[in-house]
């Protein structure tokens, strides 16, 4: 089944999948050798009359990989047996396509534990090639808890075949991925890599997943897969499968504790019910591993933190070439505290291997905080390999006009989903008026929409030069960010070292050209939160914009800690 | 005449006055010293062969002569009942005099004396004398009103607004200007422009003040925002004394060269004062013969001005700041201050926020149960004294509205003109006959404020309103509606909305009141710059803002910088260089005796007695007060005076100050010093006989007085024996002899003539006056020349042994062209 397909099918009405085996049919639940023990009873399950209404059914062969089968089974081949397994379930079930699933290695990826994350990426890519061999459909990443390895199985699957992947996320009762995820930022994390489907799994059989849905309805670009909570009934299993589908879920699925009745009931109700939209243009959001930052008018203003980049730090560099983080550490926790929403990360030294350092920075920071990175590079390679391991969705720094960038740096950034930064100069160099900066950022746009990408995912750069070299510097920037703002709604950030170097008491203009690009429509600024006047003129936006009332109710004072 | 007739005449020639009056009558045997105007209706067929001269060599238009007619003048011939009948019979002379081959215009020149707030002539009084002139001179058969030789920009003020209620005749307005470009009153000729042509004088221009190259500058000053015509007038040259008798340094046919370059500064019209004759406007009107005017400026360009400094609002031009202080709701000090008609702190919040950098001072005087028009009126007053700043009437109040209008020196601000009604109409109709800028606040009454669509339809139905009366879009600025914090994001994305719609689509001039932000909220500033910022982002013209705050008035020079409007950065760095010198000096606070000298500097006339008793009460001695505040407070506006910081206003206002604590000091002084308070020199001062012109000496008086000299002032036109006779009875050390005019002060040389015949030897002489100089000093055997009332104290000072500091490194000699009494010179006809 190609992608495409799948967009059509649950387009037409809302989809249902099949519980997981072992399913209520069976009284305890089976290990993966047990499958092979009992393949006429599991193939007898898949065919029974509870299927008749499912649209995907799952093949059992989610613990078949090579490092969950370690323990479990030896002797046999794995990826023989997911083959042959996918074989017998497609030519039981005829026409209703059978999707291979993935499941955990049993043990931790970098950066939090110590299975490397390309073994992992490899363990899941030679599963998926053999449950493909069989006939499978499409995937589904099922009971994930680690948004790492799901990214890992999401990259090797996707590295395979233009197939259809689900992921299914295992939520606690308080909303929450297990492992500390938001759903919001597994969300975007997910759907940025790529998957078709994100669904949630309560671990408590009885919560009604209906809420969850609905918060992150907005914000999906790809369908919402529900799994409606234990029922008694058959019209209860319809009445919460209905609740699901109206906050918004294109997949259903049941708990494998429901009975085979209550599925075929809600796969009958299913029939009658209309599709929901899935939302075509996507949403400007980052994220991290814990947590996510929306982009945006709508949304409070975004300070990138730049303070992690040794350009005239020689402390910094000093460690670095030590291979020591430890201001790295420290810069990350001040800028976060400082009210940082982003932070950069530049490891652009001479004399390091910048891809190692990037990696160990970016590794270690991913642990450290829960703001996403915005990687600063301009080496596609380093790109690339911190993007494969980022366990968020990150913003790349930058892609330009540059021949290089578009060439390289952008399908990197493409393939991992990373949003970036749209730097408006060409190899030509930095043009001057806004009229040719506009051409710059339509033509580097067109090739960005070639490799999937949206407007909203990137962020033009305004580019501001320094005025006392050229007093209509900051005009030029502030008339691009007013046309990116209205013309074309993107995203808009501006640096804001360069437009008073030079001038006594730079925070005065540093703080004014940051007011006067938000009255355009400036969304985001690269600064050091450390400087009162910039974090002051944030919070009076968010203030003003009435994303953060914490001004109003101080009576106007800001506070210690943020001024 | 009809006003448009005299605008399509003025904008297709350029037309030609007559040239110099008194000169040709004096050669025509007046005597020197009687009313010309009372002489020639004894003598009309003397005037009427000079007018007809001027006529047959090319003059489009001539002058009654009528320059001495106002009753105030003629007051000083006794002739003052004559006022209607003189003036009325002269015009008539010169329409004999011409017939219907030229047209006349009626004369108004000045009184004598100043006009409140800088004098002691109350605004509507002199509005009545000219009115009186006026109505005579319309009955006499006059085409038009020219008002001329004006040193006081609120006298000619008057006189416009006496000639507009009198008739609908045209109106010029001519000024004279020193050769430091500005008027006795530090009025300057953009300052002038910009008044005199919103208040509708039908051609604005200065006359007499220096020679034709001079006056070329000043016209294309005035050239680039004038929708008038301009009108040139100048002496043939610089007045020279050649063995007694005075000559102009520029021959008739030099005088002709002068015209083509004054035509293409942007004279229309042209004709010649002091030292000329008929002849020279032969050569002018050969001259100019060929030569077009150029059409007045298109530019749409906002303009406001106090008496002193003009101020171009705009997309074009920095940020414009509203200091928006003086406002008694929420400030009870300021309530309570005004309820006792106490303008201290008026006066204080308009030179604080004017320090601070406000471009603009808003006044709003409204209280529940005050006397809104009388204290408007009075604040406006007192503003424009303290501060100079441009100024925004903020009231809707018509009556507050007329009255603060009607005496502003400087064309001012309507804030502001809503889309009710009844206020609508009748605002516009105050701001159209004063030429205000108004404000347009886009509300209706309602008391809802609707989304900006709403707003964009009030602003077009004000606008509509204006434009009905005669006021086009680009003097209207749009208020929009700023609201506190808490009215949350929907007003404050609308007001960004109507500033975008302003800038981007109606081309208007928006404002945005920034500091209603944080109304009500303790630390607020970072909202107020937030934002400003971001309606700066999106094209602000003018905000207010609360000029106390340096972060606020930072990111306004910042804003500048980044909006391109501060060329290499100048004011930026310049803002931090003084920020830094500032903040050394305001470290300390200020003792009442410190306060003392601040209020001298600043002059806080209302406030020097209590801050006298405060300062003694302290401690500090009447001897120390004056020696250590009062002397070196007043030196220190007497630099700054020279500096051209100040101007004769500030310098008078200060001096009154300083008089006001001296003499609640003297009582002290003379109980401390044991009987009489030391004094320092008896001063004897008079202007010579055959002339009345006394406002130099008069200011000289006055400073003397407050440099403590004891002075007797024996007034003007007073004969050498009579000032002789004065100073063996006083016992005088020093005289001072004032001259405006060159047939006069060649009765200096008499006083001192005659001293030396009395044996008076030890008595020194100094001498002063428009066409006197260091030269001429020398010349007639005087001890010393003064070119200014400072210059005169320090002659004093140094003649009777006091040290100065000043004295060294100031001599007290300046160029004859310096002396603000130039101004004062006049027609000496």
């Amino acid at each position: 089944m190609h992608r495409r397909e799948f967009r059509n099918l649950i387009c037409q009405r809302p989809v249902l999948l099949d519980a997981p085996l072992p399913s209520s049919c069976l009284s305890s639940r089976w290990s993966e050798a047990e499958i092979f023990h009992n393949l006429d009873e599991v193939i007898a399950s898949l065919t029974s009359f509870k299927n008749i209404c499912c649209d995907i059914v799952r093949c059992p062969s989610a613990g078949l990989n090579r490092f969950a089968m370690k323990t479990a089974l030896s002797g046999e081949p794995p990826m023989a047996m997911n083959c042959e397994l996918m074989r017998l379930c497609c030519a039981a079930l005829g026409d209703t396509p059978v999707f291979g699933t993935v499941s955990t290695t049993g043990q931790r990826l970098e950066p939090y534990g110590t299975l490397d994350f390309d073994d992992a990426v490899t363990c899941y890519a030679e599963q998926g090639r053999a449950l493909l061999e069989g006939g499978a459909q499409g995937f589904i990443l099922c009971g994930s808890n680690d948004i790492q390895e799901a990214r890992a199985a999401l990259i090797a699957l996707r590295e395979l075949q233009d197939c259809p992947c689900i992921v299914e996320l295992t939520v606690n009762s308080q909303g929450q991925v297990i492992g500390g995820t938001e759903p919001l930022s597994a969300l975007i994390t997910l759907q940025a890599l790529g998957a078709n489907a994100i669904g949630f799994v309560p671990t408590e059989a009885s919560l009604s997943l209906a809420p969850l849905l609905k918060q992150l309805k907005p914000f999906a670009t790809v369908a919402l897969y529900g799994v409606v909570p234990r029922c008694t009934t058959p019209v209860e299993c319809m009445l919460a499968g209905e609740a699901l589908v109206a906050a918004g879920a294109n997949l259903l699925g049941c708990s494998h504790q429901c009975s085979t009745t209550d599925q075929y009931a809600l796969g009958v109700r299913l029939h009658n019910l209309p599709a929901q939209p899935v939302q075509k243009s996507g949403i400007s959001a980052l994220s991290s591993l814990h947590s996510s930052v929306l982009l945006g008018p709508q949304h409070p203003f975004a300070i990138v933190g730049e303070r992690i980049n040794p350009t005239g730090k020689k402390k910094l560099q000093a460690g670095l070439r030590q291979g020591d983080l430890e201001l790295v550490h420290s810069f990350a926790l001040e800028q976060e505290q400082r009210g940082a929403a982003v932070l950069d990360v530049n490891m652009g030294l001479s004399g390091i291997d910048e891809k190692a350092m990037m990696l160990k920075a970016t590794g270690m920071l991913s642990r450290l905080t829960p703001l996403p990175l915005c990687i600063d590079t301009t080496r596609p390679d380093v790109m690339e390999a911190v993007l494969r391991r980022y366990p968020g969705r990150a913003l790349v720094n930058s892609v330009s006009g540059e021949q290089a960038r578009i060439e390289e740096t952008l399908p990197a950034a493409a393939k991992y989903g990373a949003m970036f930064i749209l730097l408006p100069l060409t190899d030509a160099g930095i043009p001057e008026t806004t009229k040719e900066r506009i051409a710059v950022v339509e033509s580097v746009l067109e090739t960005a929409t070639s490799y999937g990408y949206g407007v909203e995912d990137c962020v033009v750069d305004g580019l501001v030069m320094t005025i006392s070299a050229n007093p209509e510097a900051a005009q030029v920037t502030l008339d691009l960010i007013g046309w990116c703002a209205e013309t074309l709604q993107a995203n808009t950030i501006v640096g804001l070292s360069n437009v008073s170097f030079g001038m006594p008491e730079r925070q005065w203009i540093n703080s004014a050209f940051l007011g006067m690009a938000m009255g355009r429509g400036l969304t985001m600024a690269i600064a050091n939160p450390s400087a009162n006047s910039i974090m002051a003129t944030t919070q009076s936006y968010n203030t003003l914009w009435g994303h953060d009332l914490t001004l109003l109710l101080n009576g106007g004072a800001l506070t210690p800690e943020n001024v | 005449m009809k006003k448009s007739d005299f605008k399509t005449w003025a904008e297709r020639q350029v037309l030609i006055l007559d040239g110099a009056t008194g000169t040709e009558l004096a050669r025509r045997g007046m005597p020197a010293g009687v009313s010309p105007e009372a002489w020639v209706l004894e003598h009309p067929e003397v005037i009427r062969e000079i007018q007809r001269a001027y006529m047959e060599a090319g003059s489009d238009i001539v002058y009654s002569c009528t320059f001495g007619g106002n009753r105030c003048k003629l007051e000083e011939f006794g002739l003052a009942w004559k006022t209607t009948e003189l003036n009325t019979a002269l015009a008539r002379i010169s329409r004999q005099a011409v017939g219907n081959q030229a047209m006349v215009f009626g004369d108004l020149a000045p009184t004598g004396l100043f006009v409140e707030p800088f004098g002691q002539l109350p605004f509507d009084e002199a509005v009545a004398v000219y009115a009186q002139q006026a109505m005579a001179l319309v009955a006499g058969g006059v085409d038009g009103f020219v008002i001329e030789t004006m040193m006081d920009l609120q006298e000619a003020r008057a006189a416009l607004l006496a000639v507009r209620e009198t008739c609908d005749l045209p109106v010029m307005v001519s000024m004279t200007f020193g050769s430091d470009g500005r008027t006795l009153n530090g009025t300057d000729p953009l300052s002038a422009l910009i008044t005199l042509q919103s208040l509708g004088a039908d051609a604005v221009g200065c006359n007499c003040s220096t020679g034709p190259e001079d006056m070329a500058k000043v016209i294309a000053t005035m050239k680039r925002h004038a929708t008038v015509p301009l009108l040139a007038k100048p002496n043939a040259g610089m007045p020279r004394l050649k063995n007694g008798i005075t000559t102009f340094d520029m021959e008739a046919d030099e005088f002709g060269d002068h015209m083509e370059p004054l035509v293409t500064a942007g004279a229309a019209i042209l004709g010649g004062c002091c030292g000329t004759t008929p002849e020279y406007i032969q050569t002018l009107k050969a001259q100019t013969n060929s030569l077009c005017p150029t059409p007045p400026t298109n530019k749409r360009q906002t303009v406001v001005s106090s008496y002193k400094q003009s101020l171009c609002i705009g997309k074009d031009q920095p940020l414009t700041l509203f200091g928006g202080r003086i406002n008694p709701s929420g400030q009870l000090a300021l309530a309570a201050a005004l309820r006792k008609n106490d303008m201290t702190l008026v006066r204080r919040l308009a030179q604080e926020q004017a320090r601070q950098g406000a471009h603009v001072i808003d006044i709003n005087v409204h209280m529940q149960g005050g006397d809104e028009a009388n204290l408007m009126r009075a604040a406006a007053l007192v503003v424009t004294k303290g501060a100079g700043l441009p100024i925004s009437i903020d009231t809707v109040n018509i009556q507050a509205a007329e009255q603060a209008l009607r005496v502003l020196p400087g064309r001012g601000i309507l804030n502001s003109v809503s889309a009710e009604e009844e206020n609508m109409e009748a605002m516009c109709q105050l701001a159209a006959k004063y030429g205000a800028v108004i404000v347009c606040m886009p509300v209706d009454g309602s008391g809802s404020f609707g989304g900006s669509a709403e707003v964009i339809a009030h602003i077009k139905k004000i606008l509509a309103c204006a434009a009905r009366y005669g006021i086009p879009a680009h003097d209207c600025l749009i208020d929009s509606l700023v609201f506190t914090t808490a009215a949350g994001k929907e007003a404050h994305r609308r007001t960004l909305e109507i500033i975008d719609w302003c800038v981007r689509s109606a081309k208007l001039t928006p404002l945005a009141g920034v500091s209603n932000l944080s109304y009500g909220l303790e630390t607020r500033h970072w909202l107020d710059v937030s934002f400003l910022c971001m309606a700066a982002g999106r094209g602000l013209s003018a905000a207010f803002i609360d000029t106390s705050s340096e972060q606020v008035v930072n990111a306004v020079f910042a804003i500048d910088a980044l909006a391109g409007h501060d060329p290499h950065m100048s004011r930026y760095i310049d803002r931090f260089s003084q920020q830094a010198l500032a903040a050394a000096e305001t470290t300390m606070p200020r003792t009442a005796g410190e306060k003392v000298f601040d209020a001298v500097v600043n002059g806080d006339e209302e406030g020097m007695e209590r801050l006298l008793r405060q300062a003694l009460k302290q401690g500090e001695s009447p001897n120390s007060l004056v020696d250590n505040r009062l002397i070196p407070a007043i030196n220190l506006v007497g630099e700054k005076f020279d500096r051209k910081e100040y101007f004769l206003p500030q310098l008078i206002t200060c001096a009154d100050t300083m008089r006001k604590g001296f003499a609640l000091l003297q009582p002290l002084l003379d109980a401390a010093n044991g009987g009489s308070g030391k004094k320092e020199a008896k001063v004897i001062l008079a202007t010579v006989q055959g002339d009345i012109h006394d406002i130099g000496k008069n200011i000289v008086a006055l400073m003397l007085n407050n440099y403590n000299f004891e002075v007797i002032d024996l007034g003007k036109d007073v004969a050498a024996e009579d000032i002789i006779r004065a100073v063996k009875h006083h016992g005088a050390d020093i005289v001072g002899l004032s001259a405006l005019m060159t047939t006069t002060m060649i009765e200096m040389k008499k006083v001192i003539d005659l001293a030396q015949a009395s044996n008076l030897t030890d008595v020194r002489f100094m001498v002063g006056g428009a066409v006197v100089d260091q030269h001429y000093a020398k010349e007639i055997g005087a001890s010393g020349y003064a070119g200014d009332a400072i210059g005169a104290v320090r002659l004093a000072q140094q003649f009777s042994g006091i040290e100065s500091e000043q004295l060294s490194s100031n001599p007290p000699t300046k160029d004859a062209t310096d002396d603000q009494a130039t101004q004062e010179q006049g027609r000496n006809q």
